[in-house]
C-alpha cells in the first residue's frame, strides 16, 4: 500500500457453531428473532449452576481445526476470562486461555499467501446489550437480552502474518467457506453468526521482522502500536476497514503524530473507523482455570470419528478443477465459492461426461453455470441451486445445443422458459428436433428469405454488409431458433452472390 | 488433581426447558419490552 511502510494484520474471527443447545447449558441455541429473555436459564443468566459443556460444540470446533490444518490437543481445559460488562452476567466468560483445543493451522488464500492460524478454541457468547438515552430524563441506560448468552462460539485467531487488506478479506472468505462446507456454522455476518475483528499496524520497511509468529523490531526501531477494529458487518467491510485504517495511520505518522494503541469501530455508512477507546497496556483478564468443568480427554479415536465429517474443501476443489479439468483459477474459485454451487457443477459435469470428454464437460458446465445460470440467480437474488433449474434438464439442453439442434440463444430462451413456465425440457427438445428436420434445407430457407426481403438483399449486394444481420435473423426465425447463426450467414452470403 | 472425563461422556446436544420471560424479569428493578433495563454509563468494553 505504500513504499515506506509494511502493513501487518492479524485477524480474530468468532463463529457461532450450529448446535441445538447452548455451550454450557441446555437452553436452545437459536435466539434469532425470539422474544427477549426467553431462551435462558439460571446458568446462562449467571445465577448459578454447574456449566456442562456441549459435546457437539466441541466436535464442531475440532472439525473446524481439522479443516484448517490445525493440530488438535488431547485435553480440553476451560478457563474463566474476567471482565466487567453488563451483557456478561457471571463477570467472566468461559473460554480457553493458554491451551487452545486447535493450534498451528493455516489457510491458503488466492494470492498464494499462507495465513497462519495461531489457535481455534471453543467459548461462550455473551448477551446482547443496546445503549440508549432516556428522552424524558436524559439518563443513559442499557437494555439487556440474555438469549445469546452462552451460545457456542469458536474463536479463530491468526498470527500477524497477513500483509494486505485483500488477503485479509480473502482469508475471512475462506474461513466462512470452510465453516459452511463443514456445516460448522451458517456464518451469516448479518445475523452475527460470524464476526471479524482485524488488528492492524504499519511498520517501516526493513526495520522489523516476523519471527516465530511474532512481529519483532530490528535494532532500536520502536514498533508502531496496533489498532483493533470492531463492528465489521460484512466480508467486504473487512477489506474497506483495513484500507481506511492503514491510510489513517500513515497520514498520522506523516503529520508527525504518534500512534496510540486503540480500539476503533467501523462505521459502514460513513466508510470510516471511529475511535472507541485507547488501550495503553494489554488488558489483564485474570485468566483462571474453571474449577467446575473437568478436563475433557480427546482420544485419537475421537479425532478419527470427527475426521469422517471432513469433505473436500474449496482449496482442494479449486486445485482439482484446475489440474484435472483445466478450468481457469477464476472459474474454479467462483464455482467452489459455495458447497451447493460446487455440488451442482460436479453433478452437471458428470452428466455431461456421458456424452463428451470430461474436460469439455467441465468447461461446458462451468460456462453455463457462470453465464446464464448466474445471470438468472443474480436477477432473482438467489443461489444457483435455488432457481429451480434441474441439472439433468440443463445437461439435456447443453447436449442438444452441442449437437446443433438449436442455437445458444434458443437454449437460453428454453432455460428461462423452464423456470417461468415449468415446461418439460426433454419434450421441448424433441419438438425442436422434429421442427428442424421438417423445415427443409438451409439453402432453401435462405433463398426464401432473400426473395421475401429484396430490399435487405439489395442493400447487402450494394455494399451494406450489416444488412445481412437482418436476413440471418429471418432465417433463424423460420428454423424456430434451431439454425446455427454462423452457418446461416455463410449460406446467405453464398446465395446472395448467385 | 482435576477430574478428567472422556469426550464421549460430555453432555449431548439436546435442548431443554428455559425460564419464562416473566420469571427472568421478576427480580429486575427496571424492565422495558422484555429486556432488563440498567441505568448508568457503561464502563469497560465489549468482548466476546
Amino acid at each position: 500500500m505504500t513504499d515506506k511502510y509494511d502493513v501487518v494484520i492479524g485477524l480474530e474471527i468468532h463463529v457461532q457453531t450450529k448446535t441445538k443447545s447452548k455451550m454450557f447449558c441446555s437452553c436452545p441455541a437459536q435466539y434469532f428473532q425470539k422474544e427477549p429473555n426467553t431462551q435462558v436459564c439460571p446458568m446462562c443468566l449467571g445465577l448459578g449452576g454447574t456449566p456442562k459443556p456441549n459435546k457437539r460444540a466441541l466436535e464442531l470446533c475440532i472439525l473446524m481445526g481439522l479443516g484448517t490444518n490445525c493440530e488438535i490437543a488431547s485435553e480440553i481445559q476451560f478457563d474463566r476470562k474476567h471482565y466487567s460488562y453488563p451483557d456478561l452476567p457471571k463477570g467472566y466468560q468461559i473460554t480457553q486461555g493458554e491451551n487452545p483445543l486447535c493450534s498451528n493451522g493455516y489457510v491458503e488464500v488466492p494470492s498464494g499467501a499462507k495465513v497462519e492460524i495461531e489457535r481455534i478454541h471453543p467459548e461462550e457468547d455473551v448477551g446482547k446489550s443496546t445503549h440508549h438515552v432516556e428522552a424524558s430524563t436524559g439518563k443513559e441506560y442499557t437494555l439487556l437480552d440474555f438469549n445469546k448468552s452462552s451460545v457456542p462460539l469458536i474463536e479463530i485467531v491468526t498470527k500477524p502474518n497477513i500483509r494486505s487488506a485483500k488477503d485479509a478479506k480473502d482469508y475471512a472468505t475462506k474461513i466462512r467457506q470452510v465453516a459452511r462446507y463443514l456445516n460448522v456454522s451458517d456464518a451469516d455476518m448479518e445475523k452475527g453468526q460470524m464476526r471479524c475483528e482485524p488488528n492492524i499496524s504499519i511498520q517501516e520497511k526493513g526495520k522489523w521482522e516476523y519471527k516465530d509468529g511474532k512481529i519483532l523490531a530490528i535494532g532500536d526501531y520502536k514498533l508502531n502500536p496496533k489498532t483493533e477494529v470492531k463492528n465489521i458487518g460484512s466480508i467486504t467491510a473487512v477489506e474497506k476497514a483495513i484500507e481506511y485504517e492503514v491510510k489513517r495511520m500513515i497520514e498520522e505518522l506523516e503529520e508527525g503524530k504518534e500512534l496510540i494503541q486503540q480500539t476503533r469501530g467501523w462505521n459502514a455508512s460513513r466508510g470510516v473507523t471511529e475511535f472507541q477507546r485507547s488501550k495503553e497496556k494489554a488488558e489483564d483478564y485474570g485468566y483462571a482455570p474453571d474449577p467446575d468443568i473437568p478436563i475433557i480427554d480427546v482420544s485419537k479415536e475421537d479425532i478419527e470419528r470427527i475426521k469422517k465429517e471432513l469433505i473436500e474443501l474449496p482449496t482442494e476443489k479449486i486445485k482439482r478443477y484446475v489440474k484435472d479439468w483445466e478450468l481457469t483459477e477464476y472459474a474454479a474459485n467462483v464455482i467452489s465459492s459455495s458447497k451447493e454451487s460446487a455440488e451442482y457443477f460436479e453433478k452437471l459435469q458428470k452428466k455431461l461426461s456421458e456424452n463428451m470428454d470430461e474436460k469439455d464437460a467441465a468447461t461446458e458446465a462451468s460456462n453455463w453455470i457462470m453465464g446464464p445460470l448466474y445471470a438468472i440467480a443474480n436477477k432473482q437474488g438467489k443461489d444457483i441451486t435455488e432457481i429451480g433449474v434441474n441439472g439433468e434438464d440443463l445437461a439435456l439442453l447443453i447436449i442438444a445445443f452441442r449437437e446443433g439442434i438449436f442455437t445458444k440463444n434458443k437454449a437460453e430462451e428454453l432455460l428461462n422458459e423452464s423456470i417461468e413456465k415449468d415446461i418439460d425440457i426433454s419434450k421441448e427438445i424433441e419438438k425442436l428436433k422434429s421442427a428442424k428436420e421438417s423445415v427443409g434445407s438451409l439453402e432453401d430457407i435462405a433463398k426464401q428469405v432473400i426473395d421475401e426481403n429484396p430490399q435487405a438483399a439489395n442493400d447487402y449486394r450494394g455494399g451494406k454488409e450489416a444488412s445481412i444481420g437482418f436476413l440471418v435473423g429471418k432465417v433463424i426465425q423460420l428454423t424456430h431458433g434451431t439454425a446455427n447463426p454462423a452457418e446461416v450467414k455463410i449460406t446467405l452470403e453464398k446465395e446472395l452472390k448467385k | 488433581m482435576k477430574k478428567h472425563i472422556k469426550l464421549k461422556e460430555v453432555r449431548e446436544d439436546i435442548p431443554g426447558k428455559c425460564l419464562t420471560q416473566e420469571e427472568v424479569l421478576k427480580t429486575a428493578e427496571y424492565t422495558e419490552n422484555g429486556h432488563v433495563k440498567v441505568y448508568g454509563k457503561v464502563i469497560g468494553g465489549e468482548e466476546s
